[in-house]
């Protein structure tokens, strides 16, 4: 920081500085500009504006060149990215390909990533489940990673905050594992979906099929229509990006918000290469950013900072922030920066069919499915293994097969019959972090704006392994139970990453000595540093993540807003 | 012209038009530009006869009528891998070859019957025939082609783009199908 343009740092100091745009980082960006707090947003991709720049939101299927198909020149191209089943004709445009942003796999792992404001918040799969204390508790019980600083009480509060403005959808199923929220009206249960939740109580005490909980306004209240949202109409295109505004998405909803309060300046194509720490005050003070399309350096000033750059992007800053005092990255004395990072296992699948219901079907596009909260080790430990699995569940009819040549296949084709329901579900495993999984930075590889190459390191163990076995026992015990016929199951074998679950390597806890953050998601050495997305995981659990990083953001920015206040 | 004879043709020329620029015929040139296989102007139009054959024209149009063919070729150029593509070639060829055989170019319109029995008897597969390799994916991706165009679409098996409801436990009827 040589010669200083005392113009230019004036210039470019702000309130907060939040780093990335995504669905924790438009968290961060709401609550600050809402409190009063002139905010500096940096997002390293291009724009999103919601409506304006989803240009295949309203494309009829025969608009897409390839009815929605990968050209074997794009999968060539992408083999990693090609792999995620929502990188369609309909959204590619929103995923990162495989040669702009290269990294290195130490061992398989297929990074997914979007790279523009709203992130992957635009392209999630909207299910908000909250977690219970059976998860927070999970590691100081089982005797893995270090026990999480925080116990449901102090996220409900906030997992309340957070879903009232998202709007989620859900019913009060009053299962101890799976905490009820603030719910609009559930999603419905198709036929088989229906019977089968009635089987399976019937059954058991301890298992439970129910509607995703899911962030889809269901019946909009004042405050979605306020954000200029509106009912989801189940086109089920979410990944296009909605024209409703159906689902949560930072473009829809947090980052039009927080620019509305006019103290937000959001700045996309702008990379964070480091943190810049100071020694005298034993804080950062701010960023230091490049422009990712002229490749200028840029410092910019803030007396919060918050990373939200997605899990393993928040690691790669933190590590390339370096200085004489942390000359292994920011706040990292312990060593443990980018150590214990975990994800969830996708891996299974059981299908079957189903003889019944054949005078019925379901009508329309839901964008959800049925869910099957965790149930194996809640209350003690009972198998070979540690932990559990969540489960998605759905039914379905297609179309009979069109057979045949000529008229024949014309007519089935122009009037089809359905087939046999189809049941299928997939499992939700959760994974114990380990030091061995690990993430790190390349020492002399770098991208084009001089930022070290991310090298990624994860892989399944025999834990895994065998809750996969026992996944698939009881799945296809429960379905055999329903009178499901033909039961299949399925191991993808897919690589980690591939759930896009990837958490941790900058894990909370209470004791600097095993943790990065503290129950405020403070970096324990320098505390005006906070993270709030997915690299804060201490645990995985089996939900999915993303409502508790919103909750967590919410509660941290409430935290800074209040430490600020009291330092004047 | 009887009615029946009539109707049909309005039908075409309604739905040629959202297909003109790609349908229209120049001799010896192909209606697509393809970058990857090497089509004949002659195995476009057995294409199009087969196309017809597969799904043929009657109330409405037939998949041919509708570009199924073409979009077919395109699907095969682009999203075939080069092992895949080869085998649609060669058997294509050997389709030519056969109708050769039999003194013809493309499917002949006239005999119905004749025209699906002979599809059968090629789309047999055994270790010296070739014909399945093309026609497999052809009839696939001419179903796929005619089912996903804007005329079946909006004419035939309306497509919702805005549901608005699901209905999670309805009675089995036509409305139900999934599109």
């Amino acid at each position: 920081m040589g010669n200083l343009n005392l113009k230019g740092v004036k210039e470019n100091t702000y309130d907060a500085i939040v780093i990335g745009s995504g669905i924790s980082g438009g968290w961060a960006a709401k609550e600050f500009t809402e409190k009063g707090y002139k905010t500096l947003v940096l997002e390293r991709g291009p724009d999103v504006k919601h409506l304006k720049d989803y240009p295949t939101t309203n494309m009829m299927p025969w608009e897409f060149e390839h009815r929605g198909q990968l050209t074997s020149d794009i999968i060539d191209a992408n083999p990693v990215v090609s792999k995620c089943y929502a990188f369609r004709e309909d959204a590619m445009h929103f995923f990162v390909k495989d040669n702009d942003h290269p990294y290195v796999q130490d061992k398989p792992f297929d990074w997914i990533r979007g790279y523009q404001v709203g992130g992957k918040s635009l392209l999630w799969a909207r299910q908000t489940q909250r977690w219970s204390d059976y998860d927070f508790e999970g590691p100081a019980r089982d005797g893995f990673a270090v026990d999480w600083p925080i116990r449901y009480k102090d996220i409900a509060p906030w997992y309340s905050y957070v879903e009232k403005f998202a709007g989620i959808s859900g019913n009060k199923d009053g299962i101890a594992t799976l905490p009820d929220g603030e719910f609009l009206p559930p999603m419905e249960l198709n036929c088989v979906e229906q019977y089968f939740k009635e089987k399976v109580a019937s059954r058991y005490n301890d298992r439970h099929i129910i509607i995703g909980r899911a962030a889809h306004i269901t019946t909009p209240q004042q405050i979605h229509l306020d954000q200029g949202r509106a009912q989801c109409q189940n086109r089920n295109l979410c990944q296009r990006g909605c024209p409703f505004g159906g689902y949560f998405s930072s473009n829809s909803s947090t980052i039009p918000w927080a620019l509305k309060t006019g103290n937000m300046t959001l700045q996309p194509n702008s990379v964070v290469e480091s943190i810049i720490y100071d020694e005298k005050s034993n804080k950062a003070t701010g960023v230091r950013v490049i422009d990712t399309v002229n490749k200028k350096a840029t410092e910019y000033f803030a007396s919060v900072i918050f990373v939200n750059a997605a899990a393993l992007n928040t690691n790669l800053i933190l590590l390339n922030s370096t200085s004489s005092r942390f000359p292994n990255g920011l706040g990292n004395d312990n060593g443990l920066l980018g150590k214990y990072v975990a994800f969830h296992n996708y891996r299974g699948r059981v299908n079957a069919e189903y003889d019944g219901f054949k005078d019925k079907n379901s009508e329309g596009r839901r964008p959800n499915s049925g869910y099957i909260p965790r149930f194996r080790n809640v209350l003690k430990q009972e198998t070979g293994f540690l932990r559990g699995y969540a489960a998605g569940f759905g039914a379905w009819r297609s179309n009979q097969p069109a057979n045949g040549w000529g008229n024949e296949l014309k007519s089935a084709l122009l009037n089809p019959e359905p087939g046999p329901w189809q049941v299928n579900s997939h499992i939700m495993g959760e994974t114990i972090p380990k030091e061995a999984n690990r993430v790190s930075l390349d020492s002399s590889k770098k991208d084009e704006w001089g930022i070290p190459l991310m090298h990624i390191d994860m892989a399944y163990d025999n834990n895994d392994e065998d809750m996969l076995k026992d996944y698939f026992e009881q799945v296809s015990e429960m379905f055999a139970d329903a009178g499901f016929t033909n039961i299949k199951t399925q191991d993808s074998k897919q690589a980690p990453g591939l759930d896009i679950h990837e958490m941790g390597g900058v894990r909370m806890g209470r004791d600097p000595k095993t943790s990065l953050l503290n129950e405020w998601n403070q970096l324990h050495q320098c505390k005006n540093v906070y993270v709030t997305d997915g690299a804060c995981m201490t645990s995985t659990s089996t939900q999915n993540p993303s409502l508790t990083y919103m909750a967590l953001t919410a509660r941290a920015v409430d935290h800074a807003v209040r430490t600020m206040k009291k330092e004047g | 012209m009887n009615r029946r004879d009539l109707i049909r043709h309005m039908v075409w020329m309604g739905a040629g038009i959202a297909f003109l620029p790609s349908c229209v015929y120049k001799q010896d040139q192909l209606s697509i530009q393809l970058k990857k296989i090497q089509i004949t102007p002659d195995q476009e139009k057995l294409l199009f006869s087969l196309a017809n054959a597969i799904i043929p024209p009657g109330d409405s149009p037939g998949a041919a009528d509708l570009g199924a063919h073409l979009f077919a070729l395109k699907m095969v150029d682009d999203c075939f891998n080069r092992e895949e593509q080869e085998k649609f070639v060669r058997g294509l060829k050997a389709m030519q070859e056969y109708l050769r055989k039999n003194g013809a170019d493309v499917l002949d319109e006239k005999e119905e019957e004749g025209k699906l029995s002979l599809l059968k008897k090629v789309s047999q597969k055994s270790d010296n025939n070739e014909i399945p390799g093309f026609l497999d994916p052809f009839r696939r991706l001419v179903v796929f082609g005619y089912t996903q165009s804007e005329y079946v679409m909006t004419k035939l098996v309306p497509y919702k783009l805005i549901p608005g409801k699901y209905h999670g436990c309805v009675p089995v009827t036509t409305s139900t199908i999934k599109s």
